[in-house]
């Protein structure tokens, strides 16, 4: 017998009545993956106020923040002290990847659709899955926290001045310097969510592995589910390390470990630490960048999945290369374990390994191109309908181009010495983690809206938030290429002290102003939600004429999914097919002795 | 491919919306490239050493990925316009092509490949240490630097070319070097990672803590210029700023003696020197 029938059949599944096991702990996959997606959207909201904040003390160094500076700033005439610009980029770039991207994307749809595309009735343990989200709640409380503990806060009454404040990297030493216990806050915070990434790993893996419906084969899956599935091996084999790096960086700072402090620094008149104090601060960042490095796959891998089951369903026409596709996908993932390097060209380390790394970096875009070049097929010769989904996946594949280009320049070891730390680098991750995997996000949104609540988003008000969203990313994170070549470093807070970036003021003003229209544009996207969710038009299964196993389910689906585990007889892409006279034929679909030619 | 498109076309059912938002995409995107990108060689700092060829690379990286952009953008906003709805028509059941995945496996793999490869000597020029010049040479000139929050320090030797003896010349936050002349600047850090940046002469160089990190340039125009921290270092960062003089030999000759005058009795103890001149460097800013 199927194992993966057995498993259904002994599952001892009952839906809980009582609300808080229905809606609030709940082992239903559905429920934790909406979970995932709603607590990352508020996330979202406050990681885009410290967004806003630095963008505002860039391009208006020293002037006075209007409304909230009085309140928030109050000890220094209400301008931005520069500890606290530090930890405003800091909680930033923390929150948005430790918050808001990896569990949207991992955590959200992960959630969400690997059951139902695969055909199961829940993940494979469900009770792991639940803790997987709740412990992301200590981390956001350790985030939360930072920001209103410390001597200088209680002093000052400056929100935040002792949060983490060296950076989302936190190197050492300044990061094992740094005063207050908002840096240790901080590292326990993402420990947690490491935890969290690690649960969900093992169960994605475990559930693809055993899981899947009868006929479906490992290539048979969309590639949302490959997608989540290397991402989630990623997860499983990269985390422990980022785990082990913040854990030598807590013993550090609480218990003077001397992994990184070396002898200079810890004699030094300023941190009377230990003489003879033996470590290495360039071990922090191997440690940190192998896993980051891979995190920054996790990011965009189950974006580019999402992205092409979206444009395959609306371009009405098979996936062009689904195996290349695949391959490509394992290759990025294969290749992220080798080039960590790259972070770290101008470190210190030994510039002959940095050779080393430049050549698999180099190779590592070539995947991302064979990716593009796929997405191009696809679309060429289809019947290609633009609602919103279509709208953004669209979008991701132009703005992924711009943001894997971009990567060359860094990738190549002598180019880098010039645009290594300025906001080129900035320009390049925000290309590829905001105008990629929150673009892919917004996609996935809308995209299976429908089968989460039963109804569509707007699609009028979801064109008017794709085109402001489109237009205003552009204008935000494009300048940013141009001011990190003309040699504006990253994470300064008073240009203006460089004679030499006073000509880009004017730039930096219209990004700001730019960074603003964006953040306030978003209200459309969450009107459209809220209008959406109460009074949305109401669909059947499958709107989209989609032929994945999730709609076949009803919408929102049933406790357990699917009434009866559907049987697959083909792969996910078979549209257009001459078998049948729509132009779509579903996973599950029997046909018919007289249809079946 | 042909049936689909040559019957005549039923009126669309989204006329224009999607063509004008990308027409006005497009537009706006060679604004940019407009006013940025074709003024590139104004935008990247100006170049006052010997090290061309980090430019060179850059334009070269520049031309193929510009390629490729408007390639791939281009055959995008094509098939977004061309290949719209129209009611009625099926698309063509392509899975794939094999002899198309390897070409653009193939083609881009070997330009990669170039690419990386014509990395390898510019960056070996720039940081291996073979490359670096005879700092026993007597043109070469040999800088101590070190980044302490928030400032640099400068540390030449004195006429016996020895470091750490009582003839040292010290500088805070000003860097002179003469024209011409092999620079090799040895990094190092009192704290934190502090990063050396140069933006003029294509340098930049982490300083960590335990190490002591060569570099090397050849300035060949005089001028001040900025010296620039770019690696994070705490809560003043942003001032920690330096300048970098160019100078004719004989005004850098001038200008070590006048500070050799200014430091001589006070570097018997080379940190009782450091303190002194660091506290003047405080009190100076203030």
């Amino acid at each position: 017998m199927n194992p993966s029938a057995v498993a259904h059949e002994t599952h001892e599944h009952h839906e809980p009545t009582g609300f808080w096991q229905k809606h609030v702990f709940s082992r239903d996959h559905k429920v934790i993956g909406k979970q995932f997606l709603f607590s990352s959207m508020i996330w979202a909201l406050l990681g885009g106020t410290f967004a806003i904040m630095v963008r505002q003390q860039i391009a208006y160094p020293g002037v006075e923040i209007p409304i909230i500076g009085d309140w928030l700033f109050s000890t220094s005439g209400g301008t931005m002290p520069e500890q606290w610009y530090n930890m405003a980029f800091t909680m930033h770039a923390s929150i948005m990847i430790f918050l808001v991207v990896i569990p949207a994307l991992s955590g959200g749809f992960g959630n969400f659709l690997i059951p139902l595309m695969i055909g199961a009735r829940d993940m494979a343990f469900p009770l792991l899955n639940m803790l997987s989200y709740w412990v992301m709640w200590p981390a956001m409380a350790c985030f939360i926290a930072s920001l209103f503990i410390g001597e200088t806060y209680a002093g000052t009454g400056a929100i935040g001045i002792d949060a983490a404040g060296s950076g989302w990297t936190a190197y050492p030493t300044l990061s094992v310097i740094a005063i207050g216990s908002g840096q240790t806050l901080w590292a326990v915070g993402v420990i947690l969510v490491g935890w969290s990434s690690i649960m969900g790993a093992v169960n994605y893996i475990t559930t693809i592995v055993k899981l899947r419906a009868p006929g479906m084969g490992f290539f048979r899956m969309p590639l949302t589910v490959w997608a989540l599935f290397i991402t989630a091996l990623l997860q499983l084999l990269a985390t422990p390390v980022l785990g082990s790096a913040m854990m030598l960086l807590i013993f550090e700072r609480t218990a003077g470990g001397t992994f990184f402090l070396t002898d200079s620094v810890a004699k030094g008149e300023v941190f009377f630490r230990a003489e003879g104090a033996n470590g290495q601060p360039l071990l922090f960042q191997h440690l940190f960048w192998f896993y980051s490095h891979p995190a920054v796959y996790i990011m965009i891998l189950p974006a580019m999945g999402i992205v092409s089951d979206i444009i395959t369903t609306f371009a009405r026409k098979p996936l062009f290369g689904y195996r290349p596709m695949v391959y490509s996908m394992s290759g990025i993932a294969g290749l992220g374990f080798i080039v960590w390097g790259h972070h770290m060209f101008q470190s210190g380390m030994n510039p002959y390994l940095g050779t080393a790394f430049m050549i698999g970096t180099m190779m590592i875009a070539l995947p991302s191109a064979v990716k593009v070049f796929n997405w191009l097929g696809t679309l060429w010769g289809g019947q290609i309908e633009f609602p919103a989904a279509m709208k953004f996946a669209v979008a991701f594949v132009a703005m992924f181009i711009i943001g894997g280009l971009s990567g060359i320049f860094m990738a190549a070891t002598p180019v880098d010495i010039q645009i290594h730390d300025t906001y080129f680098i900035v320009a390049h991750i925000h290309y590829v983690l905001f105008t990629g995997s929150i673009v892919g996000i917004f996609a996935g949104f809308y995209y299976w809206f429908p089968k989460m609540f039963g109804r569509k988003m707007d699609e009028k008000l979801g064109s008017i938030h794709f085109w402001l969203t489109f237009v205003l990313m552009n204008c935000t994170f494009f300048a940013m290429h141009i001011v990190g070549l003309g040699g504006m470093q990253r994470r300064i807070a008073d240009p203006t002290v460089y004679e030499g970036l006073l000509r880009w003021m004017p730039l930096n003003k219209f990004m700001t102003w730019s960074a603003y229209l964006l953040l306030i544009s978003q209200v459309v996207f969450f009107w459209n939600l809220f209008k959406s969710l109460r009074g949305g038009e109401r669909v059947g299964n499958n709107p989209w004429k989609a032929n994945s196993l999730e709609w076949d389910a009803t919408s929102p689906p049933w406790f357990e999914n699917f009434h009866e585990i559907p049987h697959v007889h083909r792969g996910p892409y078979e549209y257009a097919s001459p078998e049948v006279e729509e132009d779509y034929l579903p996973q599950s679909r029997v046909l018919k002795p007289a249809e079946a030619k | 491919m042909a049936t689909s498109h040559d019957s005549p076309p039923p009126p669309a059912r989204n006329p224009g919306g999607a063509v004008i938002g990308l027409l006005i995409f497009l537009v706006g995107m060679s604004l940019v490239v407009w006013t940025g990108g074709l003024r590139m060689p104004a935008v990247l700092p100006e170049n006052i050493g010997t090290n061309t060829a980090v430019d060179d690379l850059f334009w070269i990286i520049f031309g193929v990925t510009g390629f490729f952009f408007l390639l791939t953008e281009g055959l995008l906003v094509y098939y977004c316009v061309k290949y719209r709805r129209k009611p009625g028509q099926k698309a063509q059941p392509m899975h794939g092509n094999h002899t198309l995945e390897l070409i653009w496996t193939f083609i881009p793999g070997v330009i990669l490949f170039v690419l990386a490869v014509m990395q390898t000597g510019v960056w070996s020029q720039n940081k291996y240490k073979s490359e670096m010049p005879d700092p026993e040479a007597k043109e070469t000139i040999v800088v101590q630097v070190f980044g302490k929050q928030f400032e640099w320090h400068f540390r030449y030797p004195g006429p016996d070319g020895e470091f750490k003896t009582a003839d040292d010349i010290t500088s805070g936050g000003e860097l002179h070097v003469p024209v011409d002349h092999d620079v090799i600047v040895r990094l190092q850090t009192k704290d934190v990672l502090h990063s050396f940046w140069l933006p003029n002469l294509r340098l930049k160089q982490d300083l960590v803590p335990g190490l002591t990190i060569p570099q090397w340039f050849k300035p060949i125009k005089t001028g001040r210029y900025e010296i620039v921290c770019a690696e994070l270092c705490g809560a003043g960062h942003t001032r920690m700023r330096g300048l970098l003089f160019v100078q004719t030999a004989e005004e850098f000759e001038a200008w070590k003696k006048k500070q050799y005058e200014k430091n001589g009795e006070h570097i018997a103890d080379k940190d009782e020197n450091w303190k002194f001149w660091y506290q003047r460097v405080q009190e100076a800013s203030k």
